[in-house]
């Protein structure tokens, strides 16, 4: 359990509830609206798990890893993304598939829905030497798709310069925001029209000291519920590729306009050293949740008050936290891991853990 | 077994023949004649088309690519499909029946009948600097002797060393590369001493000062030099100093880098071959070290920087530099075959090591050096053969293991050299060999 | 056999020393000859972690020292060094050599270990058991009577005898010396010639070729204690000062062509100078120059940690490998893969001790402020993924106590935690800076060694630990013992940097004749040392032009960046410059002005006394008669082209190796 002094007007308090293992990394997770169950896209496949008694169940597999999953309480399926590139969607009551969709000739690398139940949208991309520099070398299809998520129809379909390493969508379904590894960020309406874009330098790498090619880039990207901002993360340049050690960093974007506007950055001095690859927001839009992996520094899953960009809470799990999750009615928290893979095959290395979370206002 | 093929090379290289004889003199002369327009000269030599048959014929090189920071092997020669080592890519059937290879190396599927595949090294050094320096001089260190480098032997082996084209040549754009750089600063001809040193160019292929500064004549900048190295020879020998000998050795390159100078201009290259092997800095050496060898140098080593070592970001990285590899193996290959120069360059591919078959949390594979992969293709190598194996998840080898001294026996062998002869070495030296310990080849990859 | 050896090396001091020699010295230096010669007959004498081959190092490194470490000691066994093995731990020995099946540490790494080992599921593979068996089999333990030793280079072997402190320092050089060639069966060469003692001397002291007349003036005094005379007065001139301030300006910073200006600027050249010519007790410069506090006038210290603006890890790094000859960078990730004792722990404690400060503008010029919260960041281990707290230690000194808020991160920041200072930048209560100079650096056995090491490298060729930045255990001295005992000598003479100099410059290892015979690290014969960047700019600039120094200074620093390097290798790219840079080939040029006039006034008439002339003023010696008639014959051959023939001689001399090299 952890307490702590807050910059804002209100103090988060987060306890464990629970913490269980799965057999291989988990990348990507969604809470059931009913709070019992939690799905999760791990290396070895789609997983049902029982929060309470961590009662497990592998739903099927994808042709590689799954790599996100997210679940329509809505009309009781779930959608599951994969390094195979296809979207498959599950029906909770038949318990069968219902579709599967070849969505991408390559991984989908992230995958989000709209909180309206109205889209889902994943993308893709390789990164492949484009230049001297290894500048990435533009698509041939689409790097960005979205669907419908009841009926699997194919909404729109966007160029970006891949690898499009994160998505996201907002609230109304009518808006898609996206982040490369170049650190560029579009936004694109339900009709697949560019409303927005900008580039920062601030999330990728060129290797230096060792790797002569481009390491990092955008991770993780949400829109705020309230202002519908884009948010961004991932970490800062490294002039050892392979330290890994780049700022754990954020980004906030304006895009009422062409050129999306910088709106807000992590501060560096709250933060310490690590990729992060995913952005979560409070139901309340209040604040945000932040989370990877620590390479150096005291935290790996951090709360950020979405007024002041400040860090006000946070969390060392000690593992490489892949996708953070809130329940529908703010009060708990689910996040997915992945630790080290052992030699010996029976021990298990992915993870979820459940927290509430529960804020009072400051006292004087 | 090698003693015919090994007295072949050296009567030709060492030797020359008349055709050749006639071409170098013209060559200096021409060189003398039209001062500081040289360069010029010297890069219509080699249209000639006789000369260019005569060197195609009969020469045996070398080309390494140096995968430095050590490429996964999961992930290029042995993939694990199914297994969960496996990590997220898939594996393809090859041109070999039942030979399968990863999903990101398309075009090398389609040629492994051409190459050798060892998926069976199995090495000791897990960090860089020593993995580099077992796996490119042939043999853990013993100090304070220095074994030369693989690229400096074949210089001495394979090379003339009064040749005007380096006998020996690094490309390698990046500077850098951590544990590499420092190697990289290192002592690579050791006891072979510095004329066997490489020649290092690179990144935008400007060699500084390689051009006679104007105030000069071509006949000045001889005279002067002889002088030079009449008093610092003299010295050398005096002192007996190692130092003093690097000295003058790099001061004799001096005038043969100069007049070899468009070898190094890639704006010299036609523009399909640099699309097709570009546009990354390593495919645009690798088709600089095809040219360079085509052009009578023995050995070319082909590096950049240390992008191999992913500790982070593993199959995110990997998806962009198997592809690229795959490719200049496909193209250097094809080139080379479509040249009749296949049968006479050994390409070798590899790093230091392999990387682990269980992944770390930040993404990445570490060092392994247990069981990991490499591949030979061209002069000596028995085509489409692949030995060696690990065990189904690719934690250990399971069927012959090799080494680095079995490696470079196989090395030696292939290009002719025979690899257990002694080194010619000062009598305070105890004694060496091209492979200690009478390591055996592998005869299974030897034609 | 002591008799022997006595005359031996007794003839090998040389007339020099001979005249110096009281006899209260004699007496000194035979009961030291008696002792350490029966020293040296003693088997077993050296020992390190260095007897384990790497490999096995590495296997334990990897998996068994986390626990198995000197400050652990799991189960009363520690796995860095050979006689920690040998010792075994409560269970008895761990390891019986000869025999895997029955050493207990064989038995328990078996997957059916009990307790197994490594504890928990990790299991060796097959290749780690295969070295770890193929070692038993065939290790050969050091024999239990000989002395411990640490791994890392300190002071231990200081227990065993050594001449006393206070000797001449010079003696117990030539001593250690003529007796490690005689161990090794290396003939030890004769002392060079005046001529080449002269202009060696210049070179290393003041960083450039004696003129004409400086030459002339000592070959012609007649005093037989010369040499010593000249050392002394040499090293006491400000000129040494300057040039020693150059050099270790570029050893602790490293070459920056852009930071020169301003390392002169903000008084850091000028400190250095100050205290190489008040020769301030090297403690006394490390102690304030890793402080980085000051008055207001004096401020050239602060520049060192400045300078390299807030990057914790490179200050870090210039630190150890400057101040305590050792490199750590490789212990980022993880404990040193060879060397097991500089620890991940280390590297990140000494970040730690500087990782509050900041570069501030202060009221009287520049500083560097330090905070007294923050700074607690874990660093993580790239081999076990894990997560580390941070220390404030560092190779092998203790760990500095520090009170940790309950969370780190939240801590506020506020004045009581700070000393008031007026106009100075805030300086906390408890500073770590202060502390890592007080309890660290203060007295730490490897600030004397490495400094020691250091001018031993400058001055005689190569380190006695080579290279002087890597004094680890992968790195073992030449001569341990003569090491020991001019670090305690240096440290027991106030960190005196002129009493060391001379006495390195009077030895016989420093005035041999540099024939290149024997092994260089024997030291038998001098070797040839490469010149500075300085010493060549300077030298050259000396017989050509001053403007020299100006126009290619950048140019020649770049192209000739090293100092001590591990082994000295020519590049083509240097090669290239010297032959072909537009401007250099300018100085050659009698048109340019740009020739000297020593050179430039040469008898046209005589071509024999004008060869001679430029041999004296290039190389300090006359020509062999080979050399004459080659030069002559360049010089009759072009009679017309008088000045271009010149050029071209004195290009070729000054771009030869006997130019190149001090020898």
């Amino acid at each position: 359990m952890r307490t702590s002094v807050s910059e804002s007007h209100y103090t988060l308090k987060t306890e464990q509830l629970k913490r269980h293992s799965l057999p291989m990394a988990c990348l990507g997770v969604a809470f059931h609206s009913n709070g019992k169950f939690a799905f999760l896209a791990c290396m070895d496949g789609v997983y049902q798990v029982e929060i309470e008694s961590g009662a497990r169940q592998r739903l099927y597999e994808h042709d590689s890893y799954a790599s996100g999953v997210v679940c329509f309480a809505e009309f009781n399926q779930i959608v599951s993304a994969g390094y195979d590139g296809k979207l498959i969607w599950y029906d909770l009551g038949t318990r069968k598939i219902v579709r599967q969709i070849q969505a991408h000739t390559f991984w989908s690398w992230d995958l989000a829905r709209a909180a309206n139940a109205s889209v889902l949208v994943s993308s893709s991309g390789q990164y492949l030497a484009g230049g001297y520099r290894y500048e990435p070398k533009p698509s041939e299809v689409p790097s960005v798709v979205a669907y419908n998520a009841e009926s699997g129809e194919a909404i729109c379909r966007m160029d970006f310069l891949p690898p499009v390493q994160a998505v996201a969508a907002s609230a109304d379904g009518e808006s898609f925001g996206a982040g490369n590894l170049m650190g560029d960020v579009a936004v694109w309406n339900r009709t697949g029209e560019l409303q927005s874009s900008a580039s920062s330098n601030d999330f990728t790498a060129f290797g230096h000291i060792k790797s002569h090619c481009q390491v990092g880039g955008i991770y993780a990207a949400a829109f705020e519920p309230k202002s519908n901002d884009l948010f961004v993360a991932g970490m800062g340049p490294m002039r050892d590729p392979m330290a890994g050690n780049g700022k754990q960093r954020w980004h906030r974007y304006a895009w009422g306009e062409e050129n999306a506007k910088l709106a807000g950055k992590s501060n560096d001095k709250q933060v310490g050293e690590g990729l992060m690859e995913t952005l979560a927001f409070h139901p309340s839009g209040d604040y945000f949740v932040m989370a990877g992996r620590l390479r150096g520094g005291n935290w790996d899953v951090g709360f950020f008050d979405t007024a002041t960009g400040d860090l006000f809470h946070s969390l060392k799990v000690k593992r490489r936290v892949t996708q953070v999750e809130f329940s529908r009615d703010g009060t708990q928290l689910i996040l997915s891991a992945a630790g080290k893979q052992g030699r010996d095959p029976k021990k298990e290395f992915g993870l979820i853990e459940v927290y509430s979370v529960s804020r009072e206002a400051k006292s004087a | 077994m090698t003693a015919s093929s090994q007295d072949d090379t050296q009567r030709n290289m060492t030797c020359g023949s008349p055709e050749h004889s006639v071409h170098r003199r013209l060559f200096l002369e021409g060189t003398v004649g039209v001062g500081a327009a040289s360069a010029a000269s010297f890069s219509g030599l080699f249209s000639v088309p006789a000369f260019a048959q005569q060197m195609n014929d009969k020469a045996k090189r070398c080309i390494l690519l140096w995968l430095c920071g050590a490429p996964s092997q999961f992930e290029t020669w042995d993939p694990k499909p199914g297994k969960r080592t496996s990590g997220p890519f898939g594996s393809i059937p090859s041109c070999l029946p039942g030979v399968h290879v990863s999903e990101l190396m398309p075009k090398c599927s389609t040629i492994l009948d051409k190459m050798s595949i060892i998926r069976s090294m199995s090495t000791k050094p897990s960090e860089h600097f020593q993995g580099i320096d077992t796996l490119t001089r042939g043999d853990a260190p013993r100090p304070p002797f220095q074994r030369p480098i693989l690229g400096s032997v074949l210089a001495q082996q394979l090379g003339q060393l009064d040749s005007p084209v380096p006998q020996f040549v690094l490309l390698d754009p990046c500077p850098e590369g951590n544990e590499f750089k420092s190697f990289k600063a290192g002592n690579w001809a050791g006891w072979l001493g510095a004329e066997y040193g490489p020649v290092r160019a690179g990144g935008e292929y400007s060699i500084p000062n390689i051009d006679l500064p104007e105030s000069l004549s071509e006949a000045d900048h001889s005279d002067r030099e002889a002088l030079r190295s009449f008093l610092s020879k003299k010295f050398a020998n005096d002192r007996k100093s190692a130092a003093a000998e690097s000295y003058n050795a790099a001061f004799e390159r001096v005038k043969g880098l100069m007049s070899c100078a468009p070898l190094f201009d890639m704006e010299k290259l036609p523009e399909e071959d640099r699309q097709r092997y570009g546009p990354g800095a390593f495919g645009l050496h690798t088709l600089q070290a095809r040219h360079l060898v085509e052009n009578g140098c023995p050995s070319v080593m082909v590096a950049n920087g240390m992008p191999w070592d992913c500790h982070v970001l593993n199959h995110e990285i990997h998806q962009m530099l198997v592809p690229e590899l795959d490719n200049v193996i496909f193209q250097l290959i094809g080139d080379l075959e479509d040249r009749g120069l296949l049968d006479s360059t050994l390409v070798i591919m590899m790093g230091e090591f392999g990387r682990t078959p269980f992944l770390n949390p930040a993404r990445g594979r570490d060092h392994y050096p247990t069981a990991w992969s490499m591949a030979l293709a061209g002069c000596g190598i028995k085509p489409g053969v692949v030995y060696g194996s690990t065990d189904n998840e690719g934690i250990e080898v399971s069927d012959e293991k090799v080494d680095q001294k079995r490696l470079f026996a196989t090395i030696f062998s292939a290009l002719g050299i025979d690899p257990h002869a002694e080194y010619e070495l000062p009598d305070n030296f105890p004694t060496f060999h091209h492979v200690e310990d009478d390591a055996e080849p592998i005869r299974e990859v030897l034609l | 056999m002591l008799n022997s050896f006595f005359l031996t090396s007794d003839a090998a001091f040389g007339p020099q020393h001979r005249t110096r020699l009281a006899s209260k010295t004699r007496e000194i230096l035979f009961c030291a000859v008696a002792f350490l010669s029966m020293q040296w007959s003693a088997p077993g004498r050296s020992l390190s972690a260095d007897d384990l081959p790497s490999d096995v190092k590495t296997v334990f490194a990897e998996n068994c020292v986390r626990c198995h470490k000197a400050e652990k000691k799991s189960g009363g066994l520690v796995l860095e060094a050979p006689e920690s093995i040998v010792a075994g731990g409560k269970s008895g020995a761990a390891i019986i050599p000869g025999a895997p099946g029955d050493s207990l540490l064989w038995k328990l790494v078996q997957p059916e270990g009990k307790p197994h080992m490594p504890p928990g599921k990790k299991q060796l593979d097959n290749s780690q058991l295969a070295t770890l068996k193929s070692w038993i089999e065939h290790w050969e333990p050091p024999k239990p009577e000989a002395k411990p030793t640490t791994s890392l280079q300190e002071s231990a072997r200081i227990t065993s005898w050594l001449p006393p402190p206070g000797v001449d320092p010079t003696l117990v050089i030539d001593l250690y010396i003529a007796h490690g060639c005689r161990e090794r069966g290396v003939e030890q060469g004769p002392l060079c010639s005046d001529a080449e003692f002269i202009r060696r001397l210049y070179l290393d002291v003041f960083g450039r070729i004696p003129s004409l007349r400086e030459r002339q003036a000592f070959l012609n005094e007649t005093n037989s204690n010369k040499r010593d005379l000249w050392i002394e007065r040499l090293s006491e001139s400000p000129e040494c000062a300057e040039h020693l301030a150059a050099l270790w300006d570029t050893m602790l910073l490293g070459r920056s062509e852009g930071k020169l200006e301003e390392r002169t600027a903000k008084g850091w050249h000028d400190y250095l100078k100050t205290a190489f010519q008040q020769n301030r007790p090297w403690n006394k410069v490390a102690e304030e120059v890793l402080l980085a506090r000051g008055d207001s006038k004096q401020r050239g210290h602060i520049w060192f940690l400045y300078e390299q603006s807030n990057k914790h890890q490179e200050i870090a790094e210039s630190i150890s490998r400057g101040f305590f000859g050792v490199d750590i960078a490789c212990a980022q990730c993880h404990d040193h893969p060879v060397s097991p004792e500089i620890k991940q722990a280390h590297y990140w404690g000494l970040v730690g001790f500087y990782r509050r400060g900041r570069n501030e503008g202060v009221p009287n010029g520049i500083a560097v402020a330090e905070s007294a919260i923050g700074g607690f960041e874990d660093y993580a281990n790239a081999l076990t993924g894990e997560t580390e707290t941070l220390e404030l230690t560092f190779l092998k000194a203790k760990t500095v106590e520090e009170q940790r808020p309950e969370d780190p991160a939240k801590q506020k920041d506020d004045d009581d935690f700070y000393v008031e200072v007026d106009k100075e930048a805030r300086r906390p209560k408890f500073s770590r800076r202060e502390k890592f100079v007080t309890e660290i650096l203060r007295d730490h056995p490897l600030l004397a060694r490495a400094m020691v090491n250091r001018w031993w490298g400058l001055m005689l060729g190569r380190g006695l630990v080579h290279p002087v930045d890597k004094m680890d255990s992968g790195h073992p001295p030449s001569h341990p013992e003569l090491l020991d005992w001019l670090a305690e000598d240096y440290r027991q003479s106030g960190y005196d940097n002129r009493r060391l100099l001379q006495a390195l410059l009077r030895s016989h290892a420093y005035q041999s004749v540099a024939s290149g015979a024997g092994p260089p690290d024997s030291f038998a014969n001098g070797l040839v040392k490469p010149l500075s960047a300085e010493a060549l700019l300077r030298s050259w600039s000396q017989i050509l032009n001053p403007k020299l120094n100006q126009d290619l200074g950048s140019t020649i620093r770049q192209h000739f960046p090293e100092i001590l390097a591990e082994e000295e290798q020519t590049t083509l790219k240097q090669t290239l410059m010297l032959s072909n840079h537009s401007r250099w080939n300018e100085f050659f040029r009698f048109e340019s002005d740009s020739v000297g006039e020593s050179v430039r006034n040469l008898e046209r008439e005589n071509p024999e006394q004008a060869c001679t002339q430029i041999f004296l003023v290039a190389f300090g010696r006359e020509p062999t008669e080979a050399e004459m008639k080659k030069v002559v014959s360049i010089l009759k051959s072009k009679e017309t082209e008088w000045q271009r023939s010149v050029q071209q001689i004195l290009w070729a001399l000054l771009t030869s190796a006997e130019f190149r090299f001090n020898h």
